[in-house]
């Protein structure tokens, strides 16, 4: 078990965008990511609070964005209903993918970041085939029945969650699809390390901890506050600490095991 | 008389008239003979003042060509830069920019202009004190900043009627002015010439002055005086400091050498070594020793000066000097000036008493504050102090003269509503208490709910009861009596509302009153007339008392009643809160668990580097669609059955084997024989469709054991083997040789038909469960004589129920087999556990088949009750119990291993199918057997016992034809697999 070290704050990073609807490293964590709802997506060096790169050219707020695994190209979803497929360096979107009916809420790539794959306002989960030029969605999952909040994806699966209260899991592999229906909104869904289990952030204000092979609670994290906003939570590296938001500011860590509040972290007002 | 040269022409004259020359009459041109024109002479009809306005082109668009659209360009590699500005002229016409159009192009004099000299360079006085400076000219930054505006004091100029170029002072006439410039002259003259030189040509340029002078003077005769000018604006004259002891005006040469250096005139060496220098004082040696000497710029006159007409030996006129201060000019000017006589009208004279000198002394209003009108001023800018207090006397109520009565504050409002000020505790509280923490508890706030919802209850009740003399202004209290309010404290009193705010001692009489709280009448009236004062009348006495047993009754804290309507917002939100926190745990959050079937696609499958499921033979979603999208006629007639999600298998409830988590079938919907597609066409079709209908109803309503009980139901049985025999009638009347050679025909040449007709009725029978929209009445018209049951025909039909529920089985376990028909079939049926799809071997149906053709006739066995669906016939029963009870996995390996021998005989090749996905999750796994034969039993008991009836009412007959049937319906079983195999092969290829 390790050892929990408390959070310390570092730097704040400006960033101008007005409020800003997702901030993601890239893989090896080096810049982030921060999606702004002034349309545009900005790529930092976090360590020394530098602006790499300016991405504009959606039309509506950015709510997600994903770098790929070799960090050189950015997926970013949007209100607009597209998602963008951009290029690091020049900072010129290389594709523009259209095809859900709602704002696109959420984006990730698979593994080897070939292929896209969004969820949106729409209840509809697409895959988009990036490597080539094909410009409509590979497949089209429309098992939800309520607005998609986080896709994910490793070597073969797709998991999604909803807000209609399902965590879905979409397996390539055993072409299955396993629906697990928590009740409460899901906001967020991040996986563990070992794939065994993942966290979902509940509108209801509580972090569960699911087991992805039963499907059964495993553990449940209170004490932050979810309300009506889509607050993110995350899983350390370790697999040994949960961290959310709460809508008051703040974001609370959690000792995994124990589902005790190790730190209060307050962020903003 | 004025001559022409005086007269000025203005416009063209009329040519002159010859004497001789005929005028020509001149016919008016009326109004409606008029033409408009423009410039180059077309006509233009419209535009009635100016001569046309012309439109275009003949009244058109643009041009010859009409008008052409500006064109915009954007392209991702060149933007078009910036945006297209078009301006009003671009729509117009030549005319339109002409001196009369609408956008005249001419020049104009702006509003404020007065003459040439508002142009900036002018604006700004010249300085000529240049010289007094360092730097000589106009100084730098002056020429660089100039002022947007005016001064104030120039615009002030202005307003009273000054122009630029014109001087100060008053109006002159003529000659004052003509004089005030001679002077100026010369003091500019002496200024400019004594300043450094002598005045040596001033005679000559005077002189030239007085001949222009005398020439203005004589014009100036005939006019008169009254006609008064500006001044003229003069150059002021610098005046620099004196700080020698020359003469006005006289500049010395500098001592000092041009070329520098020290030439002191002392050192007599340097003096002889030297040339003359021209800066010394030029010494002489006069006729009597006298030394002259000349000193001074004014020596000489040289060769390159500019000045020719300069007379060099003129002497100056001392004439151009004053030689004392007194001013000659000055009683001629006082001539010219009016008297105060001249000024005055004749019945008027001055007054030789004038008042004291007025006092100019301006009242200024108190208060008042100078303000710079020019400058911009927000809005938000505090008031000045006095139009603050007019406004707030302005808006100022009546009653707002108490000051703690002025404004309502939240603590205020708070009091009058007698709510407690829980507001801020909580407040304070809230920030480091979680607000769960400072909630009362649920219990409470049911209770106080309970208790609120009550009291407003019944006073609801009182209410309405008390409705009619409502208006007296009592306190009806909960328990409904309108009682005397209660005595109101020393501290209520004064927080309560004033109503006679206005008037301080009627206020304070009315709080002594309230204290009071005299019930009494009599009691009021003494009570009053001790506080009243004298001076008010007993009219207003009763008055007051009046106002104040209203203001009383009306005008009390509110207590009670009210404060129990009305409920914080804190109490709200903390209600909610709780309630919020009791739902959750009292509903543990269990996950429910799912699973279906979900077919990736291939191309995801390949990024995802993962085969595909089932080898990419499951079922696509996109065809599905693609399918449903073409419209047929028959999309009408398989209404809500044949769509696959409508299909439920049969479920099979097995009773040794344990239930699967899912159930995942594959099964085939191929019942219809290419060949009989061909024959029969779109007919069939929709035979399959009425059959599979009908034995789907009939399923429906059988539990177990089907027993026809309507006559509906056995409607629909007949219908449904009716095609056989039809199509036996139908060959009887084609080949109506005899009965038998009619049968044997039967049999060798469309000896497939039978069972083909049948395949339908092997479909999942359950999948019928739906069809309820189908006509089951019976037929009519011409397919009355189709669906006519020929009474010999039963027997035949009855070995066709028999022969069915085998088919039913086949089909089943085909369909499960699909998959694995690709590769050579084994011996052993074989499962995959983890998928929990089912897998059988197609020799597992064969041994039913033959061991089942040996059977004549049975009746439904009690033990069909293990299986799910409708019975199987007994002898089928039988023959599963011998095998399946007693050693069930070891006889059927035998029988498989036979049955393989036979199916490999026929079999040429696999085949594909359609993949069927069974909704429910229950999904058997082991007993494929069972399965099959639960499925055929379903269908193949509905029909037993359909025909048992027909047989009990029937006599029997055609035992022969029953046995020929029979084998028949062999020989068609192979046939069909040959047949079946076929359409595997075409199925490939359509997917390949």
């Amino acid at each position: 078990m390790a050892k929990f070290e408390d959070f310390k704050y570092v730097r704040t990073i400006d960033c101008r965008q007005g409020a800003v609807r997702a901030v993601r490293y890239n893989v090896d964590g080096i810049y982030c990511l921060t999606c702004g709802s002034d349309k545009k997506i900005k790529l930092w060096n976090h360590k020394t609070g530098l602006l790499l790169k300016t991405y504009g050219g959606h039309a509506d707020e950015v709510t997600d964005a994903r770098s790929s695994c070799e960090s050189s190209n950015i997926v970013s979803a949007s209100l607009d209903k597209s998602i963008i497929y951009w290029d690091v360096s020049t900072g010129a979107p290389v594709r523009r993918l259209r095809g859900h009916a709602g704002g696109v809420k959420c984006v990730c790539f698979n593994e080897d970041s070939s292929i896209a794959i969004s969820g949106g306002r729409d209840n509809a989960v697409f895959c988009w085939d990036i490597r080539t030029r094909r410009l409509e969605p590979v497949q089209m999952m429309r098992e939800a029945k309520d607005c998609i909040t986080s896709v994910l994806s490793n070597e073969n699966k797709i998991i999604t969650s909803s807000l209609d209260g399902c965590i879905r899991h979409y397996d390539i592999r055993a072409g299955e699809l396993t629906v697990d229906k928590v009740g409460v909104p899901i906001t967020y869904l991040c996986m563990t390390r070992d794939e065994q289990c993942l966290v979902a952030a509940c509108q209801d204000s509580v972090v569960r901890l699911l087991d992805c092979e039963s499907g059964g609670i495993l553990s449940e994290y209170r004490g932050h506050a979810a309300d009506d906003y889509q607050v993110e939570c995350g899983i350390m590296s370790n697999d040994a600490h949960i961290i959310s938001g709460s809508s008051n500011g703040s974001a609370y860590v959690w000792d995994l095991l124990e589902g005790k509040v190790l730190q209060n972290l307050e962020i903003s007002e | 008389m004025t001559s022409d040269v005086d007269v000025h022409k203005y416009g063209t004259p009329l040519p002159l008239l010859e004497f001789d020359e005929v005028v020509p009459t001149k016919k008016p041109v009326y109004a409606q003979d008029q033409i408009a024109t423009d410039d180059q002479g077309r006509r233009r009809f419209h535009g009635a003042f100016t001569g046309g306005f012309s439109a275009g082109y003949w009244n058109t668009v643009g041009s010859k060509e009409g008008w052409t659209p500006q064109s915009f360009k954007s392209s991702r590699s060149e933007k078009a830069s910036g945006r297209v500005t078009q301006r009003p002229e671009d729509f117009m016409d030549d005319e339109d920019l002409g001196e009369f159009g609408i956008a005249p192009k001419g020049l104009q004099i702006q509003e404020d202009y007065t003459g040439p000299e508002t142009s900036k360079e002018q604006r700004k006085r010249k300085f000529l004190q240049c010289d007094l400076k360092a730097i000589p000219g106009e100084p730098v930054l002056q020429q660089l900043l100039r002022p947007v505006k005016d001064k104030v004091s120039v615009r002030i100029l202005k307003s009273w009627g000054w122009r630029p170029g014109q001087g100060f002072g008053p109006r002159q006439t003529r000659k004052e002015k003509k004089k005030a410039r001679e002077r100026n002259k010369k003091e500019l003259y002496l200024l400019e010439k004594y300043g450094c030189d002598l005045p040596t040509n001033s005679k000559t340029a005077n002189d030239t002055d007085d001949d222009d002078d005398d020439q203005d003077d004589g014009d100036d005769d005939s006019e008169e005086d009254d006609i008064t000018f500006a001044p003229e604006d003069f150059e002021p004259i610098p005046y620099g400091l004196k700080e020698d002891r020359y003469g006005l005006g006289y500049k010395p040469l500098s001592r000092h050498s041009v070329l520098g250096g020290s030439n002191q005139s002392s050192s007599s060496v340097a003096a002889h070594k030297e040339h003359i220098n021209l800066f010394k004082p030029l010494e002489m040696m006069g006729k009597n020793n006298q030394k002259i000497s000349f000193a001074g710029q004014a020596f000489g006159v040289g060769a390159l000066e500019e000045d020719d007409d300069e007379d060099v030996y003129a002497t100056d006129d001392l004439t151009r000097y004053d030689f004392s201060l007194e001013d000659k000019k000055k009683p001629k000017k006082s001539k010219k000036a009016l008297t105060p006589d001249e000024l005055i009208f004749e019945d008027f004279h001055i007054d030789l008493k004038p008042d004291k000198p007025l006092e100019y002394k301006l009242e200024i209003p108190f208060g008042w504050q100078p303000r710079n009108w020019y400058e911009k001023r927000s809005r938000f800018e505090p008031l000045d102090p006095r139009t603050q207090r007019q406004l707030e006397k302005k808006f100022a109520k009546p009653q707002d003269t108490n000051a703690d009565e002025g404004e309502m504050t939240r603590e205020r409002r708070a009091e009058l509503l007698g709510e407690e000020i829980k507001r801020k505790e909580e407040e304070t509280k809230g920030n480091f208490v979680p607000p769960s923490v400072v909630k009362p508890s649920i219990a409470e706030l049911q209770r106080q709910q309970k208790e609120r919802q009550q009291k407003t209850q019944d006073l609801m009740e009182k209410i309405s009861a008390k409705s009619s003399n409502f208006t007296r202004g009592g306190i009806i209290t909960i328990e409904g009596e309108e009682k005397a309010a209660p005595p109101l404290t020393a501290e209520e009193i004064s927080s309560a509302f004033k109503p006679f705010a206005n008037d301080n001692a009627k206020q304070k009489r009315y709080e002594q009153f309230l204290a009071a709280n005299l019930q009494n009448d009599h009691e009021i009236d003494d009570f009053l007339e001790n506080i009243q004062p004298i001076e008010l009348s007993l009219w207003d006495r009763q008055m007051e008392k009046k106002e104040f047993v209203q203001a009383k009754k009306i005008y009390r804290p509110l207590k009670g009643i009210m404060s129990d309507r009305f409920v914080t917002e804190s109490q709200v939100k903390a209600e909610q809160k709780v309630a919020e926190i009791e739902k959750d745990p009292s509903k543990p959050i269990v996950v429910e668990r799912s699973k279906m079937m979900w077919k990736p696609h291939s191309l995801l499958c390949k990024r995802y580097n993962i085969a595909e499921p089932f080898g990419g033979l499951m079922e696509d979603e996109k065809k599905k669609t693609k399918n449903k999208s073409k419209m047929s006629v028959f999309d009408y007639l398989e209404t809500s059955v044949n769509k696959k999600e409508d299909f439920q298998t049969p479920v099979i409830i097995p009773k040794n084997v344990e239930k699967p988590q899912e159930l995942v079938k594959q099964q085939t919907s191929d019942s219809a024989n290419v060949t009989e597609e061909k024959e029969e066409g779109t007919v069939n079709l929709e035979w399959q469709d009425v059959l599979q209908g009908k034995t789907k109803a009939t399923e429906e309503k059988s539990s177990f054991v089907f027993k026809p009980k309507t006559d509906l139901e056995k409607q629909v049985v007949e219908s449904m083997d009716k095609p056989i025999t039809e199509k036996k009638e139908l060959f009887k009347s084609i080949f109506s040789d005899s009965e038998s050679d009619g049968e044997e025909e039967d049999n060798s040449k469309p000896g497939q038909q039978p069972t083909d007709i049948l395949n339908p009725l092997s479909k999942p029978l359950n999948a019928a469960a739906a069809n309820l929209l189908r006509n089951n009445s019976p037929p009519r018209g011409i397919f009355k004589a189709l669906f006519n049951v020929p009474v010999n025909n039963t027997t035949e039909s009855t070995k066709s129920e028999e022969e069915k529920p085998q088919l039913k089985l086949n089909e089943v376990v085909e369909k499960q087999n699909d998959i694995e028909m690709k590769e050579p079939a084994k011996e052993t049926p074989k499962q995959i556990e983890t998928t929990k799809i089912l897998f059988q071997p197609k020799s597992s149906r064969e041994p039913k088949e033959n061991s089942n053709s040996t059977f004549t006739s049975s009746l439904p066995s009690a033990n069909t009750t293990e299986l799910y669906g409708p019975s199987l016939p007994s002898n089928l029963k039988a023959n599963d119990n011998t095998k399946t009870s007693a050693s069930s996995s070891t006889s059927a390996a035998a029988i498989d291993a036979k049955l393989l021998e036979l199916f490999n005989k026929h079999k040429p090749s696999a085949r594909l199918t359609e993949v069927w996905v069974e909704k429910s999750s229950k999904r058997n796994s082991s007993d494929s057997d069972d399965d099959s034969s639960s499925s055929d039993t379903s269908s193949s008991s509905d029909d037993d016992d359909v025909k048992h009836k027909k047989r009990s009412k029937k006599s029997k007959k055609k035992k022969s034809s029953e046995h020929k049937h029979k084998k028949h319906k062999e020989h068609h079983k192979s046939s069909k697999k040959s047949k079946k195999s076929d359409k595997k092969k075409k199925k490939k290829h359509k997917k390949k």
